[in-house]
């Protein structure tokens, strides 16, 4: 993955977690929205957060199949 | 919200360290700190990631996606006091996320895991006795409705001792390094995980501490009641502590006598949920 | 009606028959949605295999052929799961289940491997027989009720039999054993992640939602 797709993906997920809890708290949305917004943004948030503090080095590689 | 997330991911976290921990002073050893997990956590989101050459990419990376998203999802299901069979499915949707990360890489390792994880859905029916039972008491499977019933005539815990063992066996079957964890046993390197390393292997690490957070934490308000947060989080402790000494003291069963195992409580769940039912109606 | 997947969220009924949503099924159904959709989006995996009598391995690879039959079972699969999950009518569902069947049927038959075909075959022949109590369960409840709308069976008044509750419950374990050949396959080493993980995830949620209507009606 390419470092721009992450720093996207990163941006776009702390965007909606912080809109969707900046909305609840002026409770400008219900409750159920805020969850569901999290619950779409938060796995992105902790994928791109990884890939982006170490943006994809290696080669591809086989899967490991014994020693 | 985001708070409670990240709260209860490294809580999770804490928790199975300490689940090492308690597991290693039983076996005399000196055993990991207990925030270990949460710095294996951290270390391997600093690791280099890519996805394997044969695997099937989109399929690869969006299991780890959906794992997080359906355990996040049933924290909120849980902290809402929303329906208990929504966290029912999102159990046993796991499976198919564990099959997922297993089949998606095309290692044979993880395939086995994968696999492993599919003929164990046996683990699964005595949640769905805990659940029936559960209603036959209740009449409701709102989470919120059966706090309040245990507000008036006292604990599922005491009222229906089985029911509870049912779930916490269920929440064992779970747990790492216990009798019933052929999924990632060590002839299959690290089962259906074997492939997915560095920030994948990071998200699978917060999927598992969501997972033994939410479980925990419906375990005490399923059977216990409306109690503080503090407290909540002190008697989640101690069954997980009890869930380690059974870890501790049992070997890990070959995946036939796993599911048998598994197979003959279900009979006994059922049997126990038919007379239930009998005698209630 | 009991409140068990939360109040409804969506209701669209044709008369008497209708569609709904409660917080239960809308997971479900999104669940099913999502998963169609990463069938339409990923490729099958190669899965790797040692070489008998040597240190070699090599890759399977899935032809291109079966890949497209494979694919379009599968989303077929997800479409007749989604519809088992939104549907508040009886027979709507059953019909849907026992699509699923024949859908995991396609799936796992379309790999041209003995092994494989055989477990297709027994699969095949337990979904064709679980077929039996599942629409009977269905006429056994409308003979004796006089609808199928789950809603209307769960505002009461209605004596629906249990053996008819039972025989829909018998039926969709019946359609919904597929993980377990699918696994039996698997352990021949067919390729093909998400068409397999389709079967799982569509036998595990007509299995989930059977539980609901149980116990609502």
């Amino acid at each position: 993955m390419k470092q721009k797709t992450v720093t996207c993906g990163l941006a776009a997920s702390v965007i909606a977690i912080v809109a969707a809890c900046a909305a609840l708290a002026a409770a400008l949305i219900p409750p159920w929205v805020a969850a569901a917004v999290l619950v779409a943004a938060f796995p992105v948030l902790v994928l791109s957060l990884g890939l982006w503090w170490r943006a994809p080095g290696g080669e591809e590689d086989i899967p490991f199949i014994g020693y | 919200m985001i708070e409670y997330l990240v709260f209860a991911a490294v809580f999770g976290l804490l928790l199975l360290g300490i689940h090492r921990k308690v597991i290693a002073r039983i076996q005399i050893r000196p055993g990991p700190p207990i925030w270990q997990e949460i710095l294996h956590a951290l270390k391997f989101s600093f690791k280099s990631t890519w996805v394997p050459k044969t695997a099937s990419s989109a399929l690869f990376v969006a299991v780890v996606l959906v794992g997080i998203g359906i355990w996040s999802a049933a924290l909120f299901v849980v902290l809402a006091g929303e329906s208990i069979l929504i966290l029912f499915a999102i159990y046993m949707l796991h499976k198919i996320v564990e099959h997922g990360y297993g089949l998606s890489s095309g290692s044979p390792y993880g395939k086995f895991g994968g696999v492993r994880s599919v003929i164990s859905a046996a683990s699964e029916i005595p949640l769905f006795v805990t659940i029936a039972a559960i209603y036959l008491f209740t009449g409701s499977l709102i989470l919120r409705d059966i706090t309040a019933y245990q507000d008036i005539h006292g604990p599922l815990l005491l009222i229906a001792p089985p029911v509870a063992l049912a779930m916490y066996i269920v929440i064992l079957s779970k747990m790492p390094y216990g009798p019933f964890s052929i999924v990632e046993s060590k002839e299959l390197v690290s089962g259906y995980k074997t492939e997915h390393f560095g920030a994948w292997r990071a998200g699978l690490a917060v999927t598992d501490g969501l997972k033994t957070f939410v479980l925990l934490y419906a375990f005490v308000a399923i059977f216990i009641g409306a109690v503080p947060f503090w407290a909540a989080l002190i008697i989640m402790t101690a069954v997980l502590i009890s869930l380690s000494f059974v870890c501790a003291v049992t070997p890990m069963l070959s995946p036939f006598d796993s599911v048998t195992v598994q197979g003959i409580i279900t009979g006994l769940m059922l049997i126990y949920a038919g007379c239930l039912w009998w005698v209630m109606s | 009606m009991p409140d068990i997947g939360g109040s409804d969220l969506f209701v669209l009924a044709f008369g008497d028959i209708l569609h709904y949503f409660n917080p239960y099924t809308a997971t479900l159904f999104l669940l099913a949605l999502l998963f169609t959709g990463l069938v339409i989006a990923s490729r099958p995996e190669r899965q790797l295999d040692i070489a008998f009598g040597g240190d070699a391995y090599y890759a399977k690879m899935t032809t291109v052929s079966e890949m497209r039959f494979r694919r379009f079972m599968a989303i077929a699969c997800g479409l007749a799961s989604m519809g088992a999950m939104a549907s508040g009518d009886i027979f709507n569902f059953t019909l849907f289940v026992s699509l699923v069947g024949i859908t995991n049927v396609g799936i796992v038959s379309a790999v041209r491997i003995r092994h494989v075909l055989n477990a297709a075959y027994e699969y095949g022949i337990v979904a064709m027989v679980a077929t039996l109590p599942l629409f009977g369960g269905a006429a056994l409840i409308l003979g004796t009720t006089g609808t199928l709308s789950i809603q209307a069976l769960a505002a009461g008044g209605f004596a629906v039999p249990l053996v008819g509750k039972a025989l829909l419950a018998l039926g969709v374990i019946g359609e919904g054993m597929a993980p377990f050949y699918a696994a039996k396959a698997e352990m021949f080493r067919a390729p093909g992640a998400p068409y397999v993980i389709m079967c799982s995830l569509s036998s595990l949620l007509i299995f989930l939602r059977v539980v609901e209507i149980v116990i609502t009606i």
